[in-house]
């Protein structure tokens, strides 16, 4: 995969999206603040704000965004085809070629008490993606056993890193790791939300391994099943586990010989022993790792590593900084080598 | 009296031409208003069975229809390249349409009413807009028919007298 700067991200593949008047302050910001952009924010009537690394600002100080400008924002997002999109407005969320997620409110339509569609769109939240090669490589070596690797479940709050390392598990086990004796995998992953390989129109937009089969788009329990039947995988992995039936068709894989890797929202592990359908998930051990992560030292910090049987810290606390093998040398985060999972 | 042979047979000739030009503007005013309704319902298919992004299904369209409307489903994508929305792009290709056709003004009116809403609903929406302009260009290519039918002959016999009458007074 070639490696760009995020300014050159920007330029050629957010910056086409966006209406003139916020196109030429967006090309103006200084270097360093377009490599530390993690997202770009449009509401109706409201200044355009950006988030970075270190907080956030407004893009042109007194000037709002208006109507006219978000609604052609939203003909260039879905390229003039809303019809195409209903079912990304259903989950409110576009995918962008190169993986970029434009998060979407404003009024939801209901049918059956179920979101058909968002109409008189008010917000966009364009966030930048980032694949960062090598965040796996410190835990890596905790989920291993006799030279194979054992069912993983990733837990952190939101915005700590899960995706960003547990598609780089994907990436790395998938591949093969030499250094840890191990061969390539068969991995399916359920890509419910687009986050892990980031499909736009089928097409992976990140880096997920050669050994990857990817089920864009569908829900979890139902893609876990398909893939099961139909790609013979050694591993599944699924992003943000949490219903009943997230649980059952977990079960029915590890039944079948399948190692899982999963993530799940939570705040350490007494966290997930409190809630009902993820407390099942420890108490009955399905998971060999569970790995904890948090923003005590910034984001993407392993808190833990437990041994998921007996719950026993197998981890001493440590950043994620960068990946060790060359490849990291193209992480765009050197800080802290994780972005937004 | 050859060279005034001559002379009436080109003016003749000249004439019966303009008059058969008029009569073909009619039929080809019919034969457009039945392609456009083609667009329409190749856009529908697109929209409704193959979810086909807008500016590729225009793309696809166009290249199965006459030049005319291609080049209206081009000029429309080369707008939309450029950074225009949609309504915009959409409204300016039915402005060049018009302007190298034999189309009246009120030919386009079912499609220009397309221009807001086109691409940006829901897809059941759009079937629903599709559908009543296809109905609207339909009712515009039977009075189209109607005139042509009408006037086609009546252009044609006065073009061929009009020169006869014209050569018969100069002789």
């Amino acid at each position: 995969m070639s490696h760009r700067s995020q300014a050159q991200i920007l330029e050629e593949e957010i910056i086409p999206y966006l209406t003139h008047s916020v196109q030429e302050p967006l090309r103006c910001l200084p270097l360093d603040l377009k490599d530390r952009l993690l997202e770009i924010r449009l509401r109706v009537g409201r200044p355009v704000m950006l988030v970075h690394n270190d907080g956030d600002m407004v893009l042109s100080e007194g000037n709002t965004l208006s109507k006219s400008e978000m609604e052609q924002t939203v003909q260039f997002v879905t390229r003039s085809s809303i019809y195409a999109c209903e079912e990304e407005l259903r989950q409110g969320f576009i995918t962008l070629p190169g993986g970029h997620r434009v998060g979407i409110v404003g009024k939801a339509v209901l049918d059956e008490g179920r979101i058909r569609t968002i109409k008189h769109i008010s917000g966009l939240n364009i966030r930048l993606a980032r694949q960062v090669v090598g965040a796996a490589n410190p835990v890596l070596p905790y989920l291993v056993e006799s030279n194979s690797f054992v069912s993983t479940l990733i837990v952190s709050p939101p915005g700590c890193g899960k995706t960003t390392l547990l598609r780089d598990l994907i990436r790395q086990l998938s591949t093969g790791i030499p250094r840890l004796k191990l061969r390539g995998y068969k991995i399916g992953v359920v890509d419910e939300r687009s986050e892990i390989a980031a499909c736009f129109r089928g097409i992976q937009q990140n880096d997920v391994g050669p050994r990857t089969d990817v089920l864009d788009g569908a829900r979890k329990a139902e893609g876990i099943m398909l893939l099961l039947r139909s790609m013979s995988p050694e591993i599944i992995a699924t992003d943000e586990v949490g219903s009943p039936a997230d649980i059952l068709a977990l079960e029915e894989a590890l039944v079948s010989g399948v190692r899982l890797i999963a993530t799940a929202h939570g705040d350490g592990i007494d966290d997930l022993k409190q809630r009902p359908v993820l407390r099942e998930l420890v108490e009955r051990g399905l998971f060999s790792r569970i790995v904890i992560l948090g923003m005590s030292q910034g984001a993407g910090t392993i808190e833990a590593i437990y041994n998921g049987q007996e719950l026993k810290s197998v981890f001493v606390r440590t950043p994620i900084i960068r990946g060790e093998d060359d490849e990291t040398k193209t992480c765009r985060r050197p800080n802290t080598g994780l972005r937004y999972g | 009296m050859k060279l005034r042979l001559v002379g009436g047979l080109i003016l003749v000739f000249a004439t019966g031409n303009l008059g058969f030009a008029v009569a073909r503007r009619l039929r080809e005013r019919v034969a457009l208003l039945i392609r456009l309704q083609g667009l329409l319902q190749f856009l529908i298919t697109e929209i409704d069975f193959a979810v086909t992004l807008f500016p590729e299904a225009l793309i696809k369209v166009g290249e199965s229809l006459g030049s005319d409307v291609n080049m209206f489903c081009n000029q429309v994508v080369k707008s939309l390249d450029l950074g225009l929305p949609l309504s915009a792009a959409w409204e300016h290709g039915l402005t060049s349409l018009v302007n190298d056709s034999p189309l009246q003004p009120g030919d386009i009116r079912p499609l220009l009413t397309l221009a807001p809403i086109i691409g940006l609903t829901d897809s059941k929406d759009q079937l629903r807009h599709l559908k009543l302009a296809q109905e609207h260009l339909r009712q515009r290519q039977l009075e189209a028919e109607q005139e042509a039918d009408k006037n086609q002959k009546l252009w044609c016999y006065l073009g061929v007298l009009s020169g006869l009458v014209t050569v018969l007074i100069l002789i």
